[in-house]
């Protein structure tokens, strides 16, 4: 989607307002009061215990989350597994989501986002030589590109010195904003910059996931049909409401300027562009509801990917549970659901772990060159593998370079496909493109473009269908003693009569 | 290449932190030894294709983190392995007392022909030995297992090790006594997957 406004793009402000002095060394935390973060958390590798959590900062948040939550954080503020490089310095830069049960502040069904910067920096003053910490910064809003640029310069600042000035100082200019709104266009002054962003036009609401929860029927039968996950979706948008709310069209999106939540924060074709003849496929499974684990080599492609998945269907917004990143030292991992769920994982050791889950998505290093012959893998032949053997044909040979471990490019599906489509209008990219970038959000734009359209022409009988003078959801909803059925035999017929 | 090696075995190398198992993986895959080796979060891995009476065999090693309390997280990799590096450090004597739990998880989490090796690292700090040769020989003869010392620094012993527990493997594959079809073998033989038409029971869809 092309807008005058890119999503989060930077001016430099002069003069700027001067930061405050790193003189005073007492100074006392401050709170985010306008909820644009929740806090900060510097985590670190400790030689004897492993991943810890240094401080939050402020410091009051520590009494807001439990152990078990601290230790959750703790955990995906570090790679798990893939490479470890021997650099002087290395930056990681991904995002994790994580449940905000343990959180006593949080309501039910909450979920936090977690921005990480992790870096490795030689050091030879220490112990094995490497200073291994992270920089968290966990927010409730999904403002991806925002809140990646935003830790990534505080994690710059703040590893200079390690300084928890740094910290107070981003607090307090931070607190000068505005409070964030859905759908609205911000300058937001940052460390002498202007801060261009665009929020996304809806924020799923956590009363609406309790509301679509409190129906388990309609839970259970996300998975094998289409339709009823879609009948779900419109009550989610009708929110309780019996009313016409008319479907916003992408064309009138466009022309607002509006942006879906995750979807305008990625680059599709980026991350995709292996899997370019799977994305109907996937648009299919992420619709219904279908496990699907991503692995990658490194926690940044892995969630990046996980929320490209999860914006694929956009307008509709995924109902399921996501995890841009997770680890098996999460308190969740033994009990993680077998649908409704898409993960990103860095750790091989998942591929046998969730055998039940019938898809996985692997993306390794971007290697366009490698693609075209990756890609017409027969996927058949994989589907026979015993998991021994699945993970074989997942992970690939030595690298002599370093101990990396690379993922052969592949996606692995037992479902069955309904949807067939093309891409069309993409532009060819080489390795050696000049003009690299700009073909690749033109292609991202074309598949976002398309995907939309699809989805939309998925919704389109049920849009009608609800706007119609002579039926409303009204039609399909019986009063039982205690509460409103919805009857979704009668909508089937519906519809079918209507439209088959 | 996937198809220039026949078979694939698992090892995976455990111990206390610190003891170099890393190391001694990094030595091997690349002939290298790194100075300062940052610590393992999660797990690693390493390939190396390796010739063993004229047959390609590719080790897939899983290097693990030392940390004690990821012992229940380590518990999991062991599934599957058809060797098991169990390292200590020949200067550090608490790192070969915790041996005896270390072997404990190796052989209740591995299959009766897992080759166990035990592996003293760091024989060029030998001047600051805390262990014996003859007492670690003798630990690793009442237990049943092949015993070297090695220096992931110098590079010592350290292919011969990997090399010796693939060749027992081996044998016990020729010898009958390990199935390599069998999935808890943590040996694959890479034939299915060259000639994968064979194992066609489910048809897929592809795409």
């Amino acid at each position: 989607m092309s807008t005058p406004s890119s999503p989060c793009s930077t001016s430099p402000v002069t003069p700027c307002s001067p930061i405050s002095s790193n003189n005073s060394s007492f100074l006392e935390d401050v709170e985010c009061i306008n909820n644009w973060i929740d806090c900060f958390a510097i985590c670190s590798f400790d030689i004897e215990l492993g991943q810890k959590i240094d401080f939050f900062y402020p410091s009051t948040y520590s009494e807001r989350v439990d152990k078990i939550q601290q230790s959750n954080i703790a955990y995906l503020a570090f790679p798990d597994g893939g490479t470890q490089p021997t650099k002087n310095i290395t930056n990681f830069n991904y995002a994790f989501r994580l449940k905000d049960e343990h959180n006593v502040a949080a309501s039910e069904n909450e979920f936090v986002f977690g921005h990480v910067v992790y870096r490795q920096k030689k050091d030879s003053s220490v112990h094995r030589g490497y200073v291994m910490k992270s920089l968290v910064l966990l927010t409730r809003h999904p403002y991806i590109k925002l809140h990646r640029y935003l830790v990534q310069r505080i994690s710059d600042a703040y590893f200079i010195e390690e300084n928890i000035n740094v910290l107070h100082d981003v607090m307090t200019q931070i607190n000068k904003w505005p409070y964030p709104k859905t759908d609205f266009q911000f300058a937001l002054p940052f460390q002498g910059h202007r801060v261009s962003y665009r929020t996304p036009s809806y924020t799923p609401h956590p009363s609406i996931v309790r509301f679509l929860n409190s129906t388990p029927e309609a839970a259970n039968s996300i998975k094998t049909n289409i339709y009823k996950k879609s009948k779900v979706d419109i009550k989610k948008d009708v929110n309780g409401r019996v009313s016409s709310v008319a479907p916003v069209t992408p064309l009138k999106e466009r022309l607002l300027g509006r942006k879906y939540v995750l979807q305008h924060e990625l680059n599709f074709y980026r991350h995709f562009k292996s899997h370019l003849s799977h994305l109907h496929h996937m648009w299919e499974l992420v619709l219904s509801g279908e496990p699907i684990l991503v692995l990658s080599p490194t926690a940044g492609e892995c969630s990046s990917a996980v929320m490209a998945l999860v914006s694929l269907i956009a307008p509709i917004p995924y109902k399921g549970d996501y995890r841009p990143y997770f680890t098996v030292h999460n308190s969740e991992f033994r009990s993680l659901p077998n649908s409704n769920i898409i993960i990103g994982v860095t750790n091989p050791f998942f591929v046998k772990a969730l055998q039940s889950w019938d898809n996985v998505l692997a993306l390794g290093k971007s290697k366009p060159k490698k693609s075209p012959q990756l890609l017409s893998n027969p996927l058949e032949n994989l589907l026979a593998l015993s998991p021994s053997k699945l993970q074989q044909a997942l992970t690939s040979g030595p690298s002599r370079e370093s101990l990396t471990w690379e993922f052969k490019e592949c996606f692995i599906t037992k479902s069955k496909t309904i949807v067939k489509g093309t891409l069309e209008g993409l532009v060819d990219l080489n390795d050696d493109d000049k003009n690299r970038e700009g073909a690749e959000t033109l292609n991202n734009d074309q598949i976002k473009r398309h995907f939309e359209e699809l989805t939309e022409s998925f919704l389109l009988p049920l849009h009608m269908c609800f706007d119609s003078l002579v039926c409303s959801l009204k039609t399909f909803i019986v009063r039982s003693e205690h509460e409103k059925v919805f009857k979704k035999e009668r909508f089937y017929e519906y519809s079918k009569k209507k439209w088959l | 290449m996937s198809g220039a090696h026949e078979y694939i075995f698992k090892y995976i190398i455990i111990g206390d932190m610190g003891v170099g198992k890393s190391c001694l993986l990094h030595q091997f895959t690349d002939q290298k030894f790194m100075t300062d080796c940052p610590h393992t979060i999660g797990v690693e891995f390493g390939t190396r294709v390796i010739e063993i009476a004229n047959k390609h065999i590719k080790l897939q090693i899983w290097d693990t983190a030392g940390q004690e309390r990821f012992r229940a997280v380590t518990r999991s990799y062991y599934r599957g392995a058809a060797g098991a590096l169990m390292v200590y450090d020949i200067t550090r004597r608490q790192t070969f007392h915790h041996l005896a739990s270390w072997l404990t998880d190796a052989r209740n989490l591995t299959n009766p022909h897992t080759i166990i090796m035990l592996i003293g690292n760091k024989l060029d700090l030998a001047e600051q030995r805390e262990v014996s040769f003859e007492e670690a020989s003798r630990f690793a003869q009442e237990n049943g297992l092949i015993y070297m010392e090695t220096s992931a620094k110098t590079g010592e012993n350290v292919e011969r090790s990997f090399i010796e527990t693939a060749t027992k493997i081996y044998q016990n594959i020729e010898s009958g006594v390990l199935d390599p079809n069998s999935v808890e073998s943590g040996i694959q033989v890479t034939t299915t997957l060259i000639e994968p038409a064979r194992e066609q029971q489910q048809s897929g869809c592809s795409c």
